[in-house]
């Protein structure tokens, strides 16, 4: 009877604290079900135990000597780490991560032995002093170490990127003077008010494919003294272009931009279409990998989320094995997923960091995924056969 | 528009000159907003039980509050006083996007902000037989403070998620950008939690320096106190940090795999480790608690199994997608191996790729959560059952509340760190470059450095506070 109304007691607890768990698990930190019913499992065996607990026997606390339980501990903990080696070992954990777990888990074994040490008798004067400093030595030197311990990348990379690089149109080709044109749109953010794709909408300024914008002595021009001639359409904006691009742009680069403008109007790729004989094309697809992969541009590395394999790596990110919602899309639809992004999803919209053509390589590439890893022209509607969910697909570039 | 020329900062450079300078004024400035909560609430606790000893913690606060106030001050002009100086171009941009903002309401919070601060304080006496006044004077000073923490978020919010696709977008529009209501909620609530601590971190100090059995007393309850609405309030900050991250990921997701997956990633994991330290540090102070409640002995199985589930759910939260700081391995990393080896023995498979994913992530964080809770009610469930002993916990409690409250500051610190270098080379994403050489991501080692001696000069600079504020004037008396 007694045990009885000890349950009792605590049922409406359970109950209560239950139901906020639940809440918190849908709403908070949303977990699957079977992972909610396990939580509720493991909080009603652990109010059992408190309604059990009165019935233990009352102890003094005394506190145990570091060696009393050392023995039992080791032989415990050898044969806990004996289980934990096998059970990494047997789900192919990566060395890096098999020496992580085992270090904590020692970790935690030493902390369990010393955790019962006897209490520590209050400190005053000098000694008090001298433990603080100690104690901010550790804690210090401690967290210092740890940033240090973990793995590092070369700030050299980054650095160099920043630097202000030589370079003179008179020596250079036409490609590179393009490409330096490129970047140089890229860096004075004038896409912010500038769409050059073909079939781009107008910004604070005029799409520049979809308009005249003259020869090279006009768009130089219209750089440099941006105010003489107003776009068509643009008389009545306020905050007109800046006329300091002139100053603040190198000569040799205002050139390079010059000649990139004058080019991009003969782009002949559109938004609507995969460029003929691109699904297959093995140089097309080569490049695809190797923007999906961030070998090209680290910033556009698709694989982070969508997985090497296809498997996704990310919660929200598109399965891309998944061969019925592939099938469903248009090479339109395609492009617009990876150009504009996916509104309330993490897909973001790439067209900032890829052209257009680089838009369709990285979808021949994709298409691989739900075609078994085969180089094959998509159809929208096609009928391909399911993959299953935990089959990685790693496409094979011909 | 022309600007003057930067000047150069000696030494340190412009960028890590702002760095520290900016650093130092949030954390006082995060105490003199996460403090006075922690005053009102104790003053209302007061009234209600009638218990003096929140009254005297809420005069005690109170006081140290009213001196960090002149150094949050002192720390905020300086800031604005380097940013114009060192980066002009960019002081430019914000006074021109936030002009009102900037000039007019900030100031203005700040004077309101100040007055209230110093009523609060010295009307203590004078309102004690009108306590509901006083209060109201509290909490009146608690809404301007967010108001104000509100008002600077827009700022360092609008320089990481400027609105985009819009033409000569609104003030209201700078403000109210993708990222604005999740730093609001995710700086509150983190300055709830710094307030619990340092509160703690008070305690432990005014404790080791206490002279005679009473005030042992009420600074080992203090302590106590402190570390409740700290960990209390811990619990869910890394929801608030998930859903922060989640806008950037929304925005523009390659802010989003720069943070989790590429340079800042190690950040991270250095964050993952710290909190899952903190989690524990916490637990294992809620025990020592227990270990001054006469037959609380017999809980002792349970909290240890405890630990174990602790550490256990530690462990799944920091195991990271990859140990490499890159988004793809640098060319150095695997010399003298194959890029493929490298990445074996570094790199999850995708068969454990879920261990890196939020379903594994949010299990830890419940875990992590649940069992503080269950410790936290086993030891209310002690109390009832036996007397507490205030002033004869182990000593080592004072080192764990320390201890709390270094991790706080170091990783506020270092998470204030990321949130900077995450736009990469741009003061305001895609809208305004830093073109200077010092716009590159420093490694986690340099960071890490960094981090540690600024929190060493703050914590210098706090413990020579609390000793002024709270110690000093006693010994005089």
């Amino acid at each position: 009877m007694e045990l009885w109304k000890r349950i009792r007691q605590k049922l409406i607890g359970l109950i209560v604290f239950n139901i906020l768990l639940w809440i918190i698990n849908s709403f908070l930190y949303p977990l699957p079900v079977v992972f909610k019913v396990a939580f509720t499992v493991f909080t009603t065996g652990g109010f059992l135990i408190l309604v059990l607990i009165d019935s233990f026997p009352v102890e003094n606390w005394q506190g145990k000597r570091i060696f009393k339980n050392l023995i039992l501990s080791l032989i415990y903990g050898t044969i806990f780490l004996g289980i934990l080696w096998f059970y990494t070992s047997y789900y192919k954990f990566p060395g890096m991560f098999k020496m992580t777990i085992i270090v904590y888990t020692l970790l935690t074994i030493l902390f369990l032995i010393l955790i019962d040490l006897k209490p520590l008798k209050g400190k005053s004067g000098i000694r008090a002093i001298n433990s603080m400093l100690f104690l901010f030595f550790i804690m210090g030197s401690g967290y210092t170490l740890m940033g240090w311990a973990l793995p590092q990348f070369n700030p050299a990379y980054e650095i160099e990127k920043l630097k202000p690089k030589k370079f003179f149109i008179e020596e250079a080709d036409e490609e590179t003077i393009l490409s330096v044109g490129g970047q140089v749109f890229k860096d004075y953010e004038c896409f912010n008010c500038h769409d050059i794709e073909p079939g781009g909408i107008p910004k604070r300024g005029p799409a520049l494919a979809s308009v005249n914008i003259g020869d090279k002595e006009k768009i130089r021009e219209s750089i440099v003294e941006p105010r003489k001639e107003i776009a068509k359409g643009y008389e009545r904006e306020t905050k007109t272009m800046p006329d300091y691009y002139g100053t603040q742009i190198e000569k040799n680069y205002l050139e390079a931009l010059v000649r990139y403008l004058e080019n991009i109007g003969k782009v002949r790729i559109t938004t609507e279409k995969m460029p003929d004989g691109w699904w297959t094309d093995p140089k097309i697809l080569r490049e695809g990998y190797e923007i999906f992969e961030g070998i090209k541009n680290s910033d556009v590395a698709c694989f982070s989320c969508h997985g090497k394999d296809g498997i996704p790596l990310m919660t929200e990110a598109a399965n891309l094995r998944d061969t019925a919602r592939m099938a469903a899309l248009s090479d339109a639809d395609l492009f617009k997923t990876v150009s504009e992004g996916r509104p309330d999803t993490p897909m973001a919209a790439w067209k900032d960091y890829l052209p257009n053509e680089e838009i369709w390589k990285v979808i021949a590439y994709i298409n691989m995924f739900h075609h078994g890893g085969k180089a094959e022209a998509h159809k929208k509607g096609e009928t391909l056969s399911p993959v299953a969910a935990n089959q990685p697909v790693v496409p094979v570039i011909p | 528009m022309e600007f003057l020329e930067p000047l150069q900062f000696p030494i340190f450079g412009n960028r890590t000159a702002i760095w520290i300078i900016a650093q130092f004024h949030i954390l006082f400035a995060s105490f003199i907003l996460g403090v006075p909560l922690f005053a009102v609430i104790a003053e209302y606790l007061y009234m209600r039980k009638g218990d003096y000893r929140y009254e005297r913690l809420a005069k005690d606060i109170a006081r140290v509050m009213a001196i960090a106030y002149s150094l949050t001050a002192l720390s905020g002009g300086t800031f604005a006083f380097l940013l114009f100086a060192l980066y002009p171009d960019f002081s430019y941009h914000i006074l021109n996007k936030f002009s009102y903002l900037w000039i007019l309401f900030y100031p203005g919070l700040v004077v309101v902000e100040t007055i209230l601060m110093y009523l609060y304080y010295f009307s203590w006496e004078p309102l004690k037989e009108r306590k509901g006044i006083h209060l109201s004077i509290g909490i009146l000073l608690n809404i301007v403070g967010i108001l104000t923490l509100f008002n600077m978020d827009a700022i360092a919010s609008y320089m990481n998620t400027p609105p985009r696709d819009l033409i000569n977008p609104t003030l209201w529009e700078n403000v109210y950008n993708y990222t604005w209501m999740p730093l609001n909620l995710h700086r509150l609530v983190g300055n709830i939690t710094y307030g619990g601590y340092m509160v703690g971190m008070m305690g432990a100090f005014l404790y080791v320096w206490s002279e005679n059995e009473e005030e042992r007393a009420y600074y080992d309850w203090m302590g106590y106190i402190g570390n409740t609405i700290g960990v209390g309030a811990m619990i869910f900050l890394p929801v608030l940090g998930y859903i922060y991250a989640r806008e950037f990921y929304r925005y523009a997701a390659e802010l989003g795999t720069y943070m989790m997956s590429d340079r800042l990633s190690m950040y991270f994991e250095a964050q993952a480790i710290a909190v899952g330290l903190m989690f524990l540090a916490s637990n294992y102070y809620i025990y020592l608690s227990m270990k001054r409640i006469e037959g609380a002995v017999r809980y002792v199985p349970i909290v240890r199994f405890g630990f174990i589930v602790v550490f256990f759910a530690a462990c799944i939260w920091f195991i990271p997608r990859h140990y490499f700081a890159t988004m793809v391995p640098e060319e150095w990393m695997y010399e003298g191996m194959t890029k493929a080896d490298f990445l074996k023995t570094t790199e999850l498979p995708s068969h454990l790729g879920f261990l890196a994913l939020m379903k594994a992530k949010n299990t830890a964080a419940v875990l992590l959560l649940v069992v503080t809770l269950l410790n936290y009610i086993i030891y209310r469930i002690a109390v009832k059952k036996g007397r507490i002993e205030w002033g004869e916990i182990d000593f080592r409690s004072q080192y764990i509340l320390i201890f709390l409250g270094f991790s706080d500051i170091w990783l506020m610190n270092l998470m204030g760190a990321v949130r900077t270098l995450v736009r990469k080379d741009y003061h305001v994403y895609l809208l305004l470059k830093d073109t200077t050489l010092e716009a590159y991501t420093p490694t986690l080692a340099y960071a890490s450095s960094l981090t540690t001696a600024i929190t060493f000069a703050f914590f210098s600079i706090f413990v020579f506070i609390v000793w002024l504020g709270l110690r000093f004037g006693k010994e005089k008396g």
